[in-house]
């Protein structure tokens, strides 16, 4: 188990160059992480999930040791990985991790055999060289690489340098498999399938893994558990359909999917289960909770379906809009309607049978179980 | 990393109590391999770089007697016409020598990269020059060449049209020989610059209805500008602490410069070591003016060194009718930079004494100067002392550099600006006053140093440091960081990840440069010319003496000699460098 305790740490002057030199806009004005907490379960599946330079990455490196942090602690599994108050800070071939670099990292002047023996040739955790042989192949094999042992690590394929940089990561079976944006480098396609294949190796080896992603779509697919990140503060933790369905706040909801957001009031009259939007009242399925009065109605594309108005009534709990059809874009999987209600425009997305046309009257249906409401404040 | 944690700001965070002075405490407080390496090294650097320069200073504004002052300025600069002439004659060769080199290099470089002119390869292997024929050797092929008297090209002229114009010692022949010599730096430059340009900003002045000659004056040229002053600066500062062209040139006509005077005055018994200094200080207050001058207009010598960035496809003008003309004129100039100065030596050093090549010489040419010179204990030993000095201060260089340019490249903060500039200060530093500065040190500290190798090759070390750096501080940046750090999380000491991963890697750049700093050992004569001890010379010493004492047939051969050996060690670098083929992004 992996234990993150109020983590700060102030930006140095190397990481501000390097992001700014990506075109990252940095704010020195507050840290780069500012009190970062999070638990990793044995076995879990732990994704940070944010923009670039949320302080995902460094927090990720700060667990590896190849950062600083100025204050919190580290624990894994019982031992202090670092700790200001008590002035630990292990090195990082102390730590005993597995780590997946976003370049992979493989050594260019190495096999494929050597990339993966290196951590138990080279490292602290020594074994016997038949021991070595035996899990290199093993690795490998759980890879799909058994074939390439002895080929120059430059000769193979991206997908194959990733499958790679796994194996060697995981060879010795460490207490924690640290991932940093490993599909990032892949074309879609192969991304897609390494996706499934990474999250089969977890399972089957019951690895912790703490996994960074700029993604959503990965990070809903993958995680067990999300922490959503931004501006090195943590925004949200939960399982992926936690952080989708319920957003915590204004941020999570518009990172997390592209929602449409309403800015709405809270009815107390009603106890507090319908808000009253530019486009009229709309009834939620739970109450909104004391203490928000101004919020915004997140409203998933997903759960919109427009269908020609025939003055047919709608089932009971479902909001109903009505409204005119703005554009449409036929996009494969899906078509994606602009309606306009009011002066409010949603986007719908409905399957890809769905015949409603520009200048259609539509009545959209809004589930109200499917609604979730975030303080409109909170950013 | 650890290293620099003092330097970062502290802050106070909006969030939580952020502890970094304990932070800080228990960094210091560990201790590592890292850091005792890490150390050792900069102080070395320090002392190899800063101990002589304060030595330098301190002798020149304090006398014996131990008052400060400026008697040294005035025993070096007297108030007469002498010194008007001197300093006359300094900056006159040194913007000279650097005017008409950018002009020779940066037109070829344009030719070579921007057009689709003859015989490109040429001048590509004319950019060899300066590598395998030291300006040691240089001189002397053209005295043979361009002499009024002996000059070969005089008496093709005389016998043609009766005229025998040219006079090789004057400071026009000084600015010729040396721009000649330097010309190819500016070519290498340019063309890298040339290359790492975008041809469709010119395309698109030229869509934009710019005529060729604004395109070149407006686009082409701006465009390369840091180059251009980046090139300008390293001609002007070579030409500015070259010895041995104004030495051979100059003084047999009485024309003195700066470093010609500074080491009639160092001949001198008792040495007047303050107005040797001052003549060492007003070099080095010239060469920085150049500096200053070429950084705001973003010229450096530390980037000018590194030919990298991206190459586009080049996009050739067709010259058309003229394309012959250019032809000619890039053999002319292979000819005249190459091939006769070569031939010239090939031939004087087959003749007991130099007379006009021709029917009647050539039954007196014979192998007898070869025989000589294997014989001869004093030569040979020069080629072995030369030898062993350069292995040395090559693999010193090599190692400071690689520890150096690893705590430049990879860790943070203020230390490591500090560690570059004074890396690559010594490239300010005129070898003569460099040497002076050495000789200063050792007479004063009481360690058996002067008198012996060991003094070449600490003044070797140092001054082949800013190479050093160059090649290591390229190739340690083609590692990416990442390719370390994975090793360490892996569970790899330091040392480990070292030796592992990060030499094997960098290991061709590094051999590389090892290979540069010996081929430039051998060639090395300002600060030798003044610390050898007589018995122990080095070759360029022994060249040059043999050139005082009038055995310039001599010279040739060992001149020969030598080109093969740089020659040889050239192609082995080129070899090194073109085999860097591992991918390590």
């Amino acid at each position: 188990m992996l234990t993150v305790t109020e983590v700060v740490k102030n930006y140095d002057p190397q990481s501000v160059r390097r992001l700014r030199k990506r075109g990252v806009d940095v704010d020195t004005t507050r840290p780069a992480l500012g009190g970062v907490s999070l638990r990793v379960e044995d076995g879990q599946f732990h994704t940070l999930l944010g923009p670039s330079g949320c302080g995902k990455t460094t927090l990720l490196r700060s667990v590896a040791g190849l950062e600083h942090p100025d204050a919190g602690e580290i624990e894994l599994g019982g031992d202090t990985l670092f700790s200001a108050a008590r002035s630990v800070d292990l090195s990082p071939d102390r730590r005993g991790l597995g780590m997946v670099f976003q370049s992979y990292a493989i050594w260019p002047h190495m096999s494929v055999k050597q990339n993966v023996a290196f951590p138990m040739r080279a490292g602290r955790a020594k074994r016997p060289k038949a021991e070595v042989d035996k899990l290199v192949l093993e690795a490998l094999e759980s890879v799909g690489l058994a074939d390439y042992v002895d080929r120059p690590a430059t000769k193979l394929s991206g997908g194959q340098q990733q499958r790679l940089a796994f194996a060697r990561a995981m060879v010795g079976r460490p207490r924690l498999l640290l991932l940093d944006e490993p599909l990032s480098n892949l074309d879609a396609q192969l991304r897609a399938s390494m996706r499934l294949e990474l999250k089969r190796l977890q399972r089957e080896l019951g690895l912790t893994t703490l996994y960074v992603t700029h993604d959503q779509a990965e990070a809903l697919a993958m995680s067990d558990v999300i922490t959503v990140m931004n501006g090195g503060r943590v925004m949200q933790q939960g399982t992926p359909r936690e952080v989708y369905d319920r957003p915590a706040n204004l941020f999570v909801a518009r990172f997390v999917g592209s929602p449409n957001l309403l800015p709405a009031k809270v009815d107390s009259g009603s106890g507090r289960r319908t808000v009253l939007t530019s486009v009229g009242p709309l009834v939620l399925g739970e109450a909104v909770p004391a203490g928000l009065e101004e919020v915004a109605v997140v409203l998933r594309p997903e759960d919109l379906e427009p269908r020609l108005a025939t003055g047919a009534a709608g089932s009971p709990g479902t909001n109903e809009l009505t409204g005119t059809v703005v554009t449409q874009s036929f996009e494969g999987e899906c078509i994606r309607h602009i309606v306009a209600i009011g002066d409010q425009r949603l986007e719908c997305r409905s399957g890809r049978h769905c015949d409603v046309r520009p200048g259609d009257e539509v009545v959209v249906s809004v589930p109200g179980r499917s609604l979730s409401v975030v303080d409109a404040q909170d950013e | 990393m650890s290293t620099t944690l003092a330097d970062r700001p502290e802050r106070p965070a909006e969030t939580g109590p952020v502890r970094s002075q304990r932070v800080t405490r228990r960094r210091a407080g560990r201790f590592e391999a890292k850091h005792i390496v890490i150390a050792v090294v900069v102080l070395l650097l320090a002392y190899l770089v800063l101990v002589p320069l304060i030595f330098l200073l301190w002798k020149t504004f304090v006398a014996d007697d131990g008052t400060a002052g400026l008697s040294g300025f005035a025993h070096a600069f007297p108030d007469n016409a002498d010194t008007w002439a001197m300093v006359g004659n300094t900056l006159a060769f040194a913007f000279g020598s650097m005017v008409v080199s950018m002009v020779i290099g940066g037109g070829f470089a344009y030719l070579a990269e921007r057009t689709d002119v003859p015989f490109r390869r040429l001048l590509s292997l004319a950019a060899l020059v300066p590598l395998i024929i030291p300006a040691i050797l240089y001189a002397p092929a053209w005295i043979f060449l361009g002499s009024a008297n002996i000059g070969l090209m005089n008496n093709v002229t005389g016998f043609l049209f009766g005229i025998r114009p040219f006079d090789v010692y004057s400071v026009w022949g000084m600015i010729w020989v040396q721009s000649l010599h330097s010309a190819p730096i500016v070519f290498l430059l340019l063309s890298a610059a040339f290359r790492a340009s975008d041809p469709s900003m010119e395309e698109a002045g030229r869509v934009a209805g710019l005529g060729g000659w604004r395109v070149l004056t407006r686009i082409t040229l701006p465009m390369v500008k840091p180059a251009l002053a980046g090139a300008a600066l390293i001609v002007f500062i070579q030409s500015l602490e070259v010895f041995e062209i104004p030495t051979f040139l100059g003084l047999p006509a009485g024309h003195y410069v700066l470093t010609s005077r500074l080491y009639y005055l160092y001949q001198q018994y008792p040495t007047d070591y303050q107005a040797v200094g001052a003549i060492g200080v007003g070099l080095l207050v010239i060469a920085c003016l150049g500096v200053w001058l070429a950084g705001r207009v973003g010229g450096s010598l530390r980037e000018s060194g590194t030919i990298s960035g991206k190459a586009f496809r080049p996009r050739r003008k067709k010259l058309g009718r003229a394309r012959p003309w250019a032809g000619l004129l890039v053999l002319g100039y292979f000819v005249l930079a190459v091939a006769l100065p070569l031939l010239i030596l090939l031939y004087s050093s087959l003749l007991k004494t130099y007379e006009q090549p021709g029917i009647h010489a050539l039954g007196d040419l014979s192998l007898n100067n070869y025989r000589t010179l294997f014989s001869d204990p004093g030569i040979v030993g020069s080629f072995e002392n030369t030898m062993i000095v350069a292995v040395c201060a090559a693999t010193a260089a090599m190692v400071l550099a690689t520890v150096a340019s690893w705590i430049v490249v990879r860790t943070g903060g203020a230390g490591r600006r500090f560690l570059d500039a004074l890396t690559f200060s010594p490239l300010v530093i005129p070898g003569l006053v460099f040497g002076v500065a050495l000789a200063v040190v050792y007479l004063r500290v009481s360690l058996p140093i002067y008198g012996t190798l060991v003094i070449l090759f600490i003044a070797y070390t140092t001054r082949f440091l800013p190479y050093g750096m160059r090649y290591a501080s390229a190739a340690l940046s083609t590692v990416s960081r990442e390719l370390e750090e994975s090793a360490q999380v892996a569970g790899a000491r330091w040392f480990t990840t070292m030796r592992r991963v990060l030499l094997p890697l960098a290991a061709p750049g590094v051999i590389g440069g090892w290979v540069y700093i010996l081929i430039v050992s051998f060639r090395e004569l300002q600060s030798s010319i003044l610390l050898y001890t007589p018995g122990k010379e080095v070759v360029s010493v022994t060249i040059f003496q043999q050139y005082q004492d009038g055995n310039a047939t001599l010279v040739s051969a060992i001149g020969v000699v030598l080109v093969l050996l740089l020659t040889v060690l050239v192609v082995v670098s080129q070899t090194i460098a073109a085999r860097r083929g591992v991918r390590a992004e």
